[in-house]
């Protein structure tokens, strides 16, 4: 239960009040890779290969409950086909992998099956929400009430967690209510799915404030323009966000779709045939995403000038291992392609947190750079004595060390006695704490076109523009797949996948495959994906001014599709996913009311 | 996990009908849809019989009646590219263009098209349904979003074929060949309603193999088309299809067959709709009744009623489409 303001008043101050309810089905992650381990004894010593999000969770996992020392299990996780939040922890199969291999003296393997993977390893819950939200004239929100009963399955697994977070935090209102209750069922465990809770609160506020919009009409965009808050205002105290590009995501992406031209192309053709057009956003922010201590990396400079870079922290998939070498490159001034990463191996490398949260770049990178700048300072005070001079008149300049002073005081790296002498220079970093009383959250707003069947029920996605405030683009490659990405799975919620339960025999779940368990396909996501980024400068959050980018880009997705089918048809679903079964029995219903 | 079993490649037609009369044997042709049956365990099997090595049975050709001839292992991304069944037999290539995915259409074979076993999930899924031997039906009251709304009976399935609606519009048929010799069965009387039978899809009988299919010589005046709604865009079964081939004199459809697919346990024909069409001139009015009668008999289930507008909506595009 949440409340800010006075809910029943905000209601009185407005000119439109509208109530409907949402819900969302539940997904299932369904990485590539399915879940599952080796795992293998040397004497006391347990070492595990896992399909993991974070090698140190698992470690802490299974230490605890097998009753051992953290450093006599070492947990490798080099590289991993996927995991959404569903590989943040160990599995029961880990363990049972760990007792089967220490029983029988050999190494075990355990590969969970694909229907295995659908019932034990998580799900994105279900959301039954309701809403009411009321508006002035003007587009000024006055009040939003909200309420959401879902469930974590059987177990106590944040089913409705952080559902109601874009209600609370997202526009600028005065009075809200949130209320959200669990609900036991006879079903597999909810994990945390890529930006837990936010697509399904987003699913329910992005198609409330576009029919705000329809009511008072004013333009979907210029509502929530009207209603941006540069203060996290569900948090204790207000605090603001040390940056937020949200203005910038709603106005630059609008105009880069073609948002107003498109409307009226759209009003202008008519609502006539079979085929009609629509066109539709959604803007979003997400919890996390700023970053946060623990980190500890280590850098080494061979005696040749190749570096490595050691972290515990995993790739998930998303390009962590580019975007540390970049800062590495950038900070220390050497080739990306000279740095050779180790990570992901508790027994040689170092702690990090699970990637989980879009919260790795912003946490790592700074603790890179740290770690960088900590090597370049040794190397200055070698380049100090090696050159005689004091070493805050030298400067690092592509892979040398020149005396600012002197110019014809120089070094190469690899020329540095100590370096020679020793074969390693070694460059600590710590991620430092977080700025006092700031929030550092990613936004963005995304706009789609769709073109729908209004005989069959078909809807195709045309295109879609995602414009997004991750802070700074570190690696413009893995920054815009994670954008289509993220934009893929949205229409994924949108338009094909949801769990079907056995409801009325067995409560097992009957589409427990690829083809029943519809993930979009290549023909159900546009061609046509564009990614703006907006990069606001952010001197605040972190040394490397990067926010998380890998969940807020999934949150607006289906809510935008839901708003581009309603514009083109008139029918508002509520409910996900719009396919045939449910459009095209809502639209004979529509055509029936005339 | 796939039960072990012994695996045979025929050398010939002959010894591949000898050892598919052993006890639990199956022919094995492209193995797309027996390889998911034997992991989710729905059937049980001894001996799996390849006939995948059998050149007669490949291959598209011209019968001596100027129809066209396709051996059964013929597969289905063969039939959709080829140029003969492109302009003459349009409803087939379209069909066979909307199968799967295009691994599975490049694996896949026409008659293991035919002969595929449905997609209940419950017959799919861990559920002794009464398909499989038990002792009731799961969907009549369970999840049956995508079941028929036609001619269920005890059995609420839809045949998953796409090929074979378009082939009965085609009027096309199988041959069959078994320890018996020889027969020819219309595609129209290949699958079998739950009503007569409820734990066989077709006329196969024990050792019995699908040879080739036969299509008959194209009538003057033939026009064909096969369009399918799905969930997704690709990599899916109909939710609702309809074959159509109309033959046209002037602007009079003189004769016609509507088969849908999606719709009932086996390739549905709509005499309705076709009495509505055959004689008629198809105009948008004409298009709407034939639509409206095709749906008139459904009896859908409690999930399942989008199919009434969903294949009046289709029926009647399709048809204004062909005239
Ligand atoms: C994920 C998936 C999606 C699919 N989607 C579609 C779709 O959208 N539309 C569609 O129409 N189909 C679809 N299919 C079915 C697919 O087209 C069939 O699996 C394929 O055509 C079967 O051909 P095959 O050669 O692989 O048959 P096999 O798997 O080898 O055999 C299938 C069955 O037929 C029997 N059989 C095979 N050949 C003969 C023969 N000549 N004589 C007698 N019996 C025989 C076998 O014993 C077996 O029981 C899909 C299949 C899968 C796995
Ligand atoms: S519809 Fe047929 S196959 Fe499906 S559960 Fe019922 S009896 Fe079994």
């Amino acid at each position: 239960m949440y409340e800010r303001g006075d809910v029943a008043r905000g209601f009185t101050e407005a000119y439109v009040v509208l109530e409907e309810n949402y819900r969302t089905e539940c997904e299932i992650h369904t990485p590539m890779e399915p879940h599952g381990c080796v795992a293998k004894w040397d004497g006391d010593r347990l070492t595990i290969w896992e399909s993991t999000q974070g090698v140190y969770r698992i470690q802490q996992n299974v230490a605890n409950v097998l009753n051992l020392p953290l450093s006599k299990v070492r947990v490798i996780g080099h590289y991993m086909g996927g995991g959404f939040g569903s590989k943040l922890q160990a599995g029961k199969y880990t363990i049972i992998a760990a007792l089967l291999a220490k029983i029988t003296g050999r190494p075990v393997k355990m590969i969970l099956s694909r229907e295995e993977t659908y019932l034990t390893v998580g799900n994105r819950p279900p959301s039954n929400m309701t809403l009411k939200a009321g508006v002035k004239k003007d587009g000024t929100l006055t009040a939003l009430d909200f309420t959401c009963t879902g469930t974590g399955g059987a177990y106590p697994a944040g089913g409705t967690s952080l559902v109601d977070w874009e209600v609370r935090d997202l526009y600028k209102c005065p009075n809200v209510r949130t209320a959200c209750a669990d609900v036991y069922i006879n079903a597999g465990p909810a994990r945390p799915f890529r930006a837990p809770g936010h697509p399904e609160g987003s699913w329910a506020l992005e198609q409330m404030l576009d029919a705000l919009a329809e009511a008072i009409d004013m333009d979907p965009v210029d509502l929530r323009l009207k209603n941006i808050s540069l203060v996290s205002q569900a948090r204790d105290g207000q605090p603001p966000y040390t940056s937020s590009g949200f203005k910038d995501c709603l106005a630059e992406g609008a105009r880069a779709f073609g948002w107003k031209q498109a409307r009226q192309q759209i009003a202008a053709a008519g609502k006539q045939g079979i085929i009609r057009r629509g066109v539709g956003m959604a803007g979003g922010h997400w919890i996390a995403g700023g970053g946060r201590p623990p980190s500890t990396i280590i850098l080494k400079l061979f005696a040749d000038g190749s570096v490595n870079l050691n972290m515990g922290a995993s790739d998930i998939g998303t390009g962590t291992k580019t975007v540390m070498s970049l800062v590495v490159a950038e900070e220390l001034g050497v080739k990306p392609e000279t740095i050779q990463i180790e990570h992901a191996d508790t027994g040689s490398t170092q702690y990090a947190t699970p990637s989980g949260g879009s919260k790795t770049v912003p946490t790592e990178s700074p603790a890179v750079r740290a770690a960088a700048i900590s090597l370049k300072q040794q190397l200055l005070e070698i380049a100090a004595q090696d050159l005689k001079v004091d070493p805050s008149t030298l400067y690092f300049s592509a892979g040398s060390i020149v005396s600012r002073n002197d110019p014809s005081k120089k070094i190469n790296f690899t020329d540095l006695s100590g370096l020679k002498k020793r074969g390693v220079v070694v460059g600590i970093g710590y991620g430092g704490p977080n700025p006092a009383n700031r929030v550092t959250n990613p936004f963005a707003a995304q706009f789609c076109e769709v073109e729908v069947n209004t005989a069959t029920g078909e809807v195709r996605v045309i295109r879609f523009l995602g414009a997004h405030d991750s802070g700074r683009v570190m690696s413009r490659l893995t920054y815009d797949n994670q954008v289509f990405g993220g934009i893929t799975m949205g229409i994924g919620l949108a338009t094909t996948e949801a769990r079907i339960l056995d409801k009325n025999h067995t409560g097992k779940m009957v589409n427990r495959n690829w083809h029943d368990y519809k993930l979009p396909t290549a023909l159900d996501v546009p061609e046509d994906i564009v990614s703006l980024p907006i990069e606001p400068d952010d001197t605040e959050a972190n040394t490397t001014g990067a926010k998380g980018l890998g969940e807020p880009v999934t949150i607006p997705t289906a809510a935008a599709v839901a708003n581009a089918v309603y514009h083109a048809t008139g029918v508002r679903i509520t409910q996900t996913p719009i396919h045939p079964v449910r459009l095209c029995r809502l639209l004979a219903e529509r055509r029936k009311e005339g | 996990m796939v039960p072990s079993f012994s695996y045979i490649q025929a050398r010939s037609l002959d010894e591949a009908i000898r050892y598919l009369a052993l006890d639990g044997a199956r022919a094995h042709a492209g193995g797309t849809d027996l390889l998911g049956c034997l992991r989710d365990r729905v059937f049980d099997v001894a001996t799996v019989v390849s006939i995948a090595g059998l050149k007669e049975l490949r291959g598209i050709g011209a019968t001596p009646a100027g129809g066209l001839r396709i051996g059964s292992l013929t597969t289905i991304a063969e039939v959709a590219r080829n140029p003969v069944i492109r302009s003459k037999y349009g409803a087939l290539s379209m069909a066979a263009s909307e199968v799967a995915s295009p691994q599975l259409r490049h694996q896949g074979t026409i008659g293991g098209n035919l002969c595929q076993k449905p997609r209940c999930w419950y017959y799919r899924g861990e559920f002794h349904c009464l398909r499989k031997g038990g002792d009731q039906c799961y969907a009549v009251d369970g999840e049956n979003p995508y079941h028929c709304i036609f001619g269920g009976d005890n059995c609420f399935i839809v045949h998953p074929s796409d090929t074979a609606p378009a082939l009965v519009a085609l009027q096309a048929s199988v041959t069959i060949a078994g320890p018996n010799g020889r027969r020819t069965v219309a595609v129209e009387n290949f699958h079998i309603p739950p009503s007569e039978d409820y734990t066989s899809e077709t006329v196969l009988e024990p050792a019995e193999i699908v040879t080739e299919i036969v299509l008959p010589p194209p009538a003057e005046g033939l026009r064909s088309s096969y369009r399918k709604v799905r969930a997704r865009r690709a990599w899916d079964f109909a939710l609702a299809g309809v074959a159509l081939a109309i033959v046209f004199t002037g602007d009079q459809a003189t004769d016609c067959r509507v088969v849908l697919s999606g719709a009932a346990p086996v390739p549905w024909r709509s005499a309705e709709a076709e009495k509505v069409i055959k004689g008629s001139r198809l105009d948008r009015d004409r298009a709407a009744k034939a639509a409206e009668a095709a749906v008139k008999n459904a009896e859908p289930m409690e999930q399942n009623e989008y199919k009434i507008p969903l294949f009046r909506g289709l029926i009647e595009q399709q048809l204004m489409a062909i005239a």
